[in-house]
């Protein structure tokens, strides 16, 4: 009988790495691949499989822009051009090195299209207006 | 036209301290008892295959050791009612939830979020904090697990969730035995969506037959509809069964194209259901009419695009999506959809020849009844029915020549 | 009471056992239904969806590897929609299997093994038409033994499978998702740079040339060439039941005789035998038994001539390195005499001798290159690496004459010959071990109990007063298992190789038990048809005690023959 302990389950006991270090490091890998029984690299090849878990340091803001039907009917790619240009982002990394750009799929946010979301704070219906006095608030906050 | 407020009022009756009194009435009615409420019903699954729910209930009936899991992994694009339900009233998934857990009597119950619905999550964690603190009221034991799902559109297929849980990589399971048969740890296991079990409390409070008697004979019951892309009021639309059609459902309760455009197609379930066009907007809504004119209602996320948006950019836009999301173990999905996708981009930009839509449609049906799971047998149908529906679109950025059928 | 099934396959009726798959049962009709991911021995993968056929009444088609057959059930393999859908999978699949001017099937390693054409043939592919999509792929040269080509893997995931389900190494996995998916180690860093035993037991399931040894072959060419070089080589024992093979011989068949005369015409200086170092190694381990017994301490002793299996203690087992023996390998005996003893008598500097092995294994490519082994051994060709030697050399093998091993090194017993099996290696040591401690000749030095193919054996032995335990592993999940509880032994023979030496990374591929056999039953009677079987008996293993070690485990056997372990 499961005592109903939720971090009997890898994904979230990943996830409470994830959250409190931005990433997984290898420590965490082997540490929690040795409780499960399986070897590092099965967990490295599981780990892989998930878009949300980053094996290495992120940095401290990530953009997610949706890239679906709906986002990208609404004009999401054109958005995030523009947040490349205010941000400087090269290599989907900002100048400030602050910021982080990912291209994901839908967020299920579809009614307030297009939207992003900023370390999963979701900002919809967005206009290039709204989106860069967003950008300029984290900024500020950065 | 009017929305009919059914699952959306009693989402509304919000009460933090819930004391669950439909589960509470069920306590004192036997199993057999619910699973025939939920029969005569008629209730089939909202997730997108429409599955008659009490099939799954009486095959694992008999069975020990059932395990339940409740699929809120929601990826499918154009789909948000699930975090509708769950934001509004979590409680309520919860009654559902348990209802049905005492119908098979299952006591290790799982729900699979996906990581991306935070304040779902927040309300969810709250609701079930609150519903173990009040766990002894009831005469029935069992134990939630709420899992957080990290990414991945794949896991909302059955078994792939239930390897996703289980701390494998997600990929899906050879069929046979089906998860009522194996499938969590081993253990019989119900899937279900989290729609279909907002419908259960309702199905308890009026009855099974008074349920059936909303919708068609076939739908029965309410839709929560998603309306989005090109409308001017996108959002969560209750709709009876068999009661509107498209067109009312766009152009009454979503008020229309955006900025007056002109409408151009509709895709009436999710991504990978066949596209609309202006003539066939005249189907009824329900899972039958869709069916017999060729698309199906799937998931219930209805995407309009309207004369601005280029149905080869949004075909190609899918195919990228599946191309990401496979789980790329079986090769026709794996290649077939990386293959559809270069073709697609080629003619976007111009660069394709007609015959790559003859290879499109080959690989669809190649992987129709070849790949491993829903999203691989799946993946072509939009694609392969926007091409046929909208071929002069198509041809049109052909390279070569002119465009003749 | 054994259910037995009924159905149709082809509109053919047949009745199969309950449990068995449409796959089996075709196959027992003589349909071989082509198939990528299915391998004999490891789970179902289902992935190359290959072998998909037609079931009465299912919408979609169904897999032949993983479906049970079911009473009544009518299967088509061969129907238009089935044989077009397999071409068009196949089609795909080949889309992504990069073929340009550098990378093409007549370059290839695996040009005449390659799964892929036989598969094509099986389906009969008429039309690529799906072009190759750019995508980074990579090489992992970081190994010594296994090298990996991505841009040749299809993710059949059969490399994955055998190092996870029958090695239990765990090495490989699959990574990424979606059209990134791949064979991957851990953090992509590379086979050399994790703890691969370099088994090559994935190299032996691979269908493509994903995965094959890291080649030594043009740097021996090269060394044949350079006439300041003085160039012996030694053979091991697996290696002549199994080169036929690649010939088209039958397995089992001996052929060590035409290997020496190719050998010859290719150029090399002196071809010897490690058969002959086999025994050597039987006499340093048979007295270190017997000095352990005596004392006591560190049993069971445990072998140390398989460097997959010390990899993996080295990696894995680190408490039981006391354990192992210190004998050093027969090809890195072998490799220390030529560059010492044989140098000396044929007046030869230690730097123009180049030393070369002929193996049935991959990770002795590893273990020659080991600081401790001081170059001993500069190159091993696996039985693989052979086979194309003497094919580019357009010499016909299978009609040459025989020639026998040069001396002194090329003269050996039956007891060395069975190295190349599970259980040889014991047994060798038994005969000569019991007959020091009891000073008797044994009536039969069979030892029946200790051979066959399975993984794990067991057997007690009575020498004088005392009941010696051992034990015979091969594979390493069966090691890890059977370690468990070592103390019930005094000496364990462990080969990381199921089945051993005959089965190793090295030899030809694609085998399955059948094959095994034939090549075990080779090796059991070249033992048998030799007229000395007992390592001690050998005289040129006598002489060499004379003239320059002395005696087993004294101060130049040490110094030469023996070796040291370390936690990695």
């Amino acid at each position: 009988m499961r005592g109903g302990e939720c971090m009997n389950i890898l994904l979230n006991e990943l996830q409470k790495v994830q959250d409190s270090n931005g990433y997984i490091p290898e420590e965490d890998i082997h540490r929690i691949a040795r409780v499960k029984d399986i070897s590092s690299t099965e967990l490295y090849g599981i780990i892989s499989f998930y878009s949300r878990f980053y094996l290495e340091p992120q940095p401290e803001y990530i953009i997610r822009v949706c890239k679906s039907i709906t986002c990208s009917m609404n004009g999401s790619l054109d958005l995030s051009k523009e947040l490349i240009k205010y941000l400087n982002i090269d290599n989907n990394i900002s100048a400030d090195g602050k910021f982080a750009l990912e291209y994901v799929e839908c967020l299920g946010q579809c009614n307030k299209a297009p939207v992003i979301t900023i370390n999963d704070e979701v900002h919809g219906e967005l206009t290039k207006e709204k989106l860069l006095e967003i950008l300029e608030d984290y900024r500020k906050e950065a | 036209m009017k929305e009919k407020l059914y699952l959306k009022s009693i989402l509304s009756e919000f009460k933090e301290k819930y004391d669950y009194p439909l589960f509470k009435k069920v306590l004192n009615a036997s199993r057999r008892d619910v699973v025939n409420e939920i029969k005569k019903s008629k209730l089939r699954g909202r997730g997108g295959a429409g599955f008659p729910t009490y099939k799954k209930l009486e095959y694992v009936f008999d069975k020990d050791n059932v395990h339940f899991i409740v699929n809120a992994d929601e990826g499918e694009p154009g789909t948000f009612k699930d975090r509708f339900i769950i934001e509004k009233n979590p409680n309520h998934l919860l009654e559902g939830l348990l209802i049905l857990a005492y119908a098979v009597e299952a006591k290790n119950l799982y729900i699979y979020i996906r990581g991306e619905y935070k304040e779902a999550i927040h309300k969810l964690e709250k609701a079930i904090q609150y519903l173990n603190t009040i766990k002894e009221t009831f005469n029935y034991s069992f134990d939630i697990s709420l899992v957080k799902g990290a990414g991945a559109y794949v896991c909302g297929d059955e078994t792939s969730l239930i390897n996703s849980i289980e701390g494998k990589r997600p990929n899906s399971r050879i069929k046979p035995p089906y998860p009522t048969e194996e499938g969590l740890y081993g253990y019989p296991t119900v899937v279900n969506n989290v729609e279909t079990i907002a419908n259960v409390p309702l199905i308890i409070r009026d009855g099974g037959e008074t349920y059936a008697k909303i919708g068609t004979s076939e739908s029965t019951g309410t839709k929560l509809v998603c309306l989005s892309g090109r409308i001017e009021k996108a959002g969560v639309y209750e709709i009876e069964f068999g009661s509107l059609t498209m067109r009312e459902l766009i152009f009454d309760l979503g008020k229309g194209i955006k900025n007056g455009n002109k409408f151009a197609f509709v895709i009436p379930g999710g991504i990978s259901t066949c596209v609309l066009t202006d003539t066939e907007l005249d189907v009824s809504l329900d899972y039958e009419s869709l069916k017999e004119i060729g698309t199906s209602f799937g998931s219930g996320a209805v995407i309009v695009g309207d004369e601005q948006v280029d149905i080869v950019s949004v075909a190609r836009n899918v195919s990228d999506f599946f191309m990401n999301e496979t789980c790329g173990m079986c090769y026709p999905c794996k290649e077939g959809n990386r293959q559809i996708h270069h073709l697609l981009s080629e003619i976007d930009k111009g660069i394709g020849t007609f015959e790559y839509l003859d290879l499109i449609r080959e690989i669809s049906n190649t992987t129709s009844i070849t790949a491993r799971c829903g999203l691989g047998q799946s993946a072509g149908n939009f694609i392969t029915c926007a091409s046929e529906k909208f071929r002069e679109q198509f041809l049109r950025k052909m390279k070569v020549g002119d465009p003749i059928d | 009471m054994i259910q037995l099934i009924n159905l149709k396959i082809n509109g053919e009726e047949i009745s199969v056992k309950e449990g068995t798959t449409v796959l089996e049962a075709a196959k027992k009709l003589n349909y071989n239904i082509p198939s990528l991911c299915y391998q004999e021995d490891l789970s179902i993968y289902g992935s190359c969806r290959i072998c998909s056929v037609q079931i009465k009444g299912q919408p979609t088609l169904s897999i032949a590897c993983g479906t049970e057959v079911s009473e009544g059930m009518e299967v088509i393999t061969n129907s238009e929609r089935v044989m077009d859908t397999r071409k068009s999978i196949f089609e795909l699949l080949i889309a992504n299997h990069q073929f340009d001017c550098e990378l093409n099937c007549l370059t290839c390693s695996k040009a005449f093994s390659c799964e892929l054409k036989k598969v094509a043939e099986a389906i009969g592919v008429d039309s690529l038409r799906y072009k190759f999509i750019d995508q980074p792929f990579e090489i992992d040269d970081t190994s010594k033994g296994v090298y990996r080509e991505e841009s040749k893997c299809i993710s059949c995931g059969r490399c994955v499978r055998v190092c996870n389900e029958v090695q239990t190494v765990s090495v490989l996995t699959m990574a990424n998702r979606g059209p990134q998916t791949k064979v991957s180690t851990f953090y992509d860093r590379g086979l050399g740079n994790v703890d691969c035993t370099q088994c090559g037991q994935c190299i032996k399931v691979c269908p493509t040339g994903a995965i094959h040894e890291v080649y030594h072959l043009n740097q021996v060419i090269h060394e044949l060439r350079n006439p300041k070089k003085h160039v012996v080589v030694q053979i091991a024992p697996a290696v002549r039941v199994s080169i036929g093979e690649l010939f088209g011989e039958k397995p089992g068949m001996n052929y060590e005789g035409q290997m020496v005369t190719a050998l010859k015409k290719i150029g090399f200086d002196k071809v010897f035998d490690t058969n002959f170092t086999a025994d050597l190694t039987i006499m340093e381990e048979g007295s270190e038994f017997i000095k352990r017994l005596e004392t006591g301490e560190n049993l069971p002793l445990i072998t140390s001539c398989s460097p997959g299996w010390i990899n993996y203690a080295e990696l894995r087992q680190q408490d039981l390195l006391k354990n192992i023996s210190t004998c050093k390998s027969p090809q890195q005996m072998f490799g220390a005499l030529s560059k010492t003893y044989y140098a000396e008598q044929e007046k030869l500097k230690r730097e123009n001798i180049v030393s070369v092995s002929i193996m049935p294994c991959t990770a002795k490519k590893f273990e020659s290159k080991r600081s401790e082994m001081k170059d001993d051994v500069d190159f091993v060709l696996t039985t693989r690496e052979l086979a194309k030697l003497i094919k580019s050399y357009s010499i016909d093998f299978l009609n040459l004459e025989i020639t026998p091993f040069d001396a002194p090194f090329g003269i050996s017993t039956g007891a060395a010959a069975i190295f190349g099996t599970s259980g040889g290696v014991m047994e060798a040591a038994l005969r000569t071990a019991y007959e020091i401690l009891t000073d008797e000749t044994l009536d039969t030095i069979d030892f029946e109990m200790v051979r066959g193919l399975t993984g794990t054996k067991e057997a007690t032995i009575k020498i004088l007063d005392q009941e010696i335990n051992v034990a015979i592993v091969s594979g390493l999940e069966n090691a890890k298992q059977l370690l468990k509880n070592k103390e019930k032994y005094h000496f364990i023979e462990i080969m990381a190789c199921p089945g051993g030496c005959l089965n190793g990374g090295g030899q030809p591929l694609h085998t399955d038990q059948e094959v095994l056999k034939k090549r075990m039953e080779g090796l059991y009677s070249i033992d048998e048809k030799r007229s000395i079987r007992r390592s001690h008996k050998n005289p040129a293993i006598q002489n060499i005690y004379e003239a320059f070690l002395i005696n087993p485990l004294s101060e130049k056997s040490h110094e030469l023959l023996h070796t040291s372990y370390k936690q990695r």
